[in-house]
């Protein structure tokens, strides 16, 4: 018996390399407007809803990254921060905004979880708890972005164009939620070489990043190292979601546009 | 006897995944895909798409990274409502892209009854082999064929000129400095068969970087992807293409080039 | 004289901070925070004494801040935490560098 459990699993493995097709291979990029969606599922399912689909577009034309990820508190990856609709009730995370109250463009910003609406019509829940349902989005991609610069890959939107430009203008102050300070001493440019010859360098901006970030966001969670070069990131780290891959996987623009960071031709 | 029995059924279950990238396919019928994920439920004949049609007159990288498609049959997720959006086929075939002096004709207009439509016919068709394999020779006769089954040698058609694949398209493609790659590295093969010259600039011809790196391989450290020829025979590394589309496996000396040692 | 009138001033303001009530002490911890992080963007250019100091008052925070309600210590521990690092995290640069 054992002979053939031991057979069995021996052919198993070695067959195993039919099964590699969907790994390693070219997988389907996200459209435009699926970029940069998180689906939060810690606790809707166990509590009867579908898991929630947030789309990044939509609020980071209108907030820094900051905003969201430090003052508010949200983690950088999806089930991370633990959400519940207690906390929302009580003006965190989502409902730091999502309170039925606060006014963005000349409209009041939509109650998450609020106490009324839980029990009693659950139809409103599905603005946000959407996975698998489908819910039309009441602000459309296409319209939205339609006089934004465009960008390659990624939501096909140049955002850092677009917030230079001043076609998009990120709030970066949360009234009760964000300490009031002033601004901030610019951090220098700095370039970093890659390691496979002929590959440019990269000229890393931190001015284009403090604009959407701050320091507390990337410092020191995702970068520890602080003197250039002290710490080296390999290409495999950042594809697989460290150090630049923390954002330039999911949400800023994606890790395929080489040229984009690869910019400086190689002296 | 019964080891006997054994080795039947580990050759019986070796056999698909071994033979699969060794076939040869007749050259009209290799790099066929079927699109039949939504065709089924709404009840209307799946895609046959060629891919002989497109990469005469595309570049890999544009249909691939550009418009964004997957390199696995159904795992896109096209349907009519991407189509119509603009995305997927609807990138070009959308009625106004103007390529090949004329506008390309649109793919899955909203609300158009299939069953009345010939302009669906031209895509959601049962495929006629016969008539598959006589549009192939005819476009073939005037390319170089290689390999055991005489397909379009691409590779010296587009060395020679023959064709000019397109690498960008306006509206879908965004220009970027090309980043020069030209390294040539050579792949120890393990057993009798020769190594194997990979040639970078053979393939970001049609490939740029994005279609392999990093998808198909993350590190660009020679030598951290290792495979074996069974791997590539089922999908992984060089066959996530030389088993479907690219110039089949079947066709050794085309890598392993260099004379027998 | 003076010392007597010290004495009436210090009785008489921990008088005052007592007859504000719980509802003071809880917003404390909150004014506290906002002090300790309002320096994070200017963290590069405070000199090294301010910054030990700074990391000094978020430890000293903390604790209060997991005393807290569950939403409240939730967000308001994970922002510390990241304002705290900052700091610790420039104060080490310069150590190293």
């Amino acid at each position: 018996m054992r002979r053939w459990v031991a057979f069995l699993a021996v052919s198993a493995v070695v067959a195993s390399p039919a099964l590699a097709d969907q790994t390693g291979t070219k997988k389907r990029r996200p459209l435009p407007p699926e970029f940069g969606r998180v689906i939060i599922n810690n606790a809707s399912e166990k509590a009867g809803l579908a898991p929630v689909s947030f789309d990044h577009w939509y609020h980071r034309a209108k907030y820094t990254c900051r905003l969201c990820h430090v003052d508010i508190g949200f983690a950088m990856k999806a089930g991370a921060t633990g959400i519940k609709a207690a906390d929302n009730q009580a003006g965190f995370y989502c409902g730091a905004c999502h309170n039925g109250k606060l006014v963005v463009d000349k409209r009041k910003v939509f109650e998450s979880c609020g106490k009324a609406l839980i029990g009693e019509n659950r139809a409103s829940c599905l603005r946000c708890h959407s996975v698998g349902k489908n819910v039309t989005p009441m602000v459309d991609f296409k319209t939205f972005t339609k006089d934004l610069p465009v960008g390659r890959f990624g939501n096909g939107v140049d955002w850092e164009k677009a917030e230079e430009t001043g076609l998009v203008k990120p709030v970066d102050f949360l009234e009760g939620v964000s300490i009031p300070r002033k601004s901030f001493t610019a951090q220098k440019d700095f370039a970093l070489s890659p390691k496979l010859q002929g590959m440019p360098d990269i000229i890393f901006s931190h001015q284009k990043h403090t604009v959407w970030n701050g320091c507390e966001l990337c410092h020191p969670e995702i970068f520890v190292g602080v003197k250039k070069g002290a710490t080296k990131y390999s290409m495999v780290e950042i594809f697989d979601g460290k150090y630049c891959g923390a954002c330039h996987v999911t949400v800023a623009f994606p890790l395929i546009d080489c040229g984009r960071c690869h910019t400086r031709p190689v002296q | 006897m019964a080891a006997l029995w054994r080795l039947a059924a580990l050759v019986f279950l070796l056999a698909p995944v071994a033979s699969r990238g060794m076939e040869v396919v007749p050259a009209h019928r290799y790099g066929l895909v079927h699109l039949g994920n939504r065709a089924a439920a709404a009840k209307i004949p799946p895609v046959s798409f060629d891919h002989w049609k497109h990469r005469a007159r595309f570049t890999c990288r544009l249909c691939h990274v550009d418009v964004g498609f997957a390199m696995t049959a159904g795992q896109t997720g096209v349907s009519a409502s991407t189509n119509h959006s603009g995305y997927h086929c609807g990138a070009c075939h959308n009625g106004k892209t103007v390529l090949g002096g004329k506008p390309v004709f649109a793919s899955c207009s909203a609300g158009v009854d299939v069953d009345e439509s010939p302009s669906c016919r031209r895509c959601h068709e049962k495929r006629d082999p016969e008539k598959a394999r006589r549009d192939y020779e005819a476009f073939a006769e005037k390319f170089p064929r290689k390999g055991q089954a005489r397909a379009v040698d691409w590779e010296e058609a587009e060395a020679k000129g023959l064709i000019r694949p397109i690498d960008f398209v306006e509206g879908v493609s965004i220009r970027r400095a090309p980043l020069k790659m030209d390294k040539e590295i050579a792949i120890e093969s393990s057993g009798w068969m020769t190594d194997v010259l990979f040639s970078h600039r053979k393939h970001s011809v049609w490939n740029g970087c994005e279609v392999c790196h990093p998808e198909i391989y993350p590190s660009t450290k020679s030598g951290t992807k290792k495979t074996s020829m069974i791997g590539i025979s089922s999908g992984e590394s060089c066959g996530v293409c030389h088993t479907k589309v690219a110039f089949p496996i079947a066709d050794c000396e085309r890598c392993h080039v260099k004379p027998v040692r | 004289m003076v010392l007597g009138a010290g004495a009436v001033f210090t009785v008489s303001t921990a008088q005052a901070v007592l007859a504000q009530g719980p509802a003071a002490a809880t917003q404390d911890w909150k004014k506290e925070f906002e002090e300790i992080c309002a320096k994070t963007q200017d963290a590069m250019a405070l000199p090294m004494g301010e910054l030990k100091e700074l990391v000094s008052r978020c430890d000293k925070l903390k604790p209060r801040i997991e005393k807290l309600d569950e939403s409240q210590r939730k967000v308001y521990s994970r922002r510390l935490q990241v304002c705290r690092d900052l700091y610790q995290f420039v104060i080490e640069s310069r150590e190293k560098g």
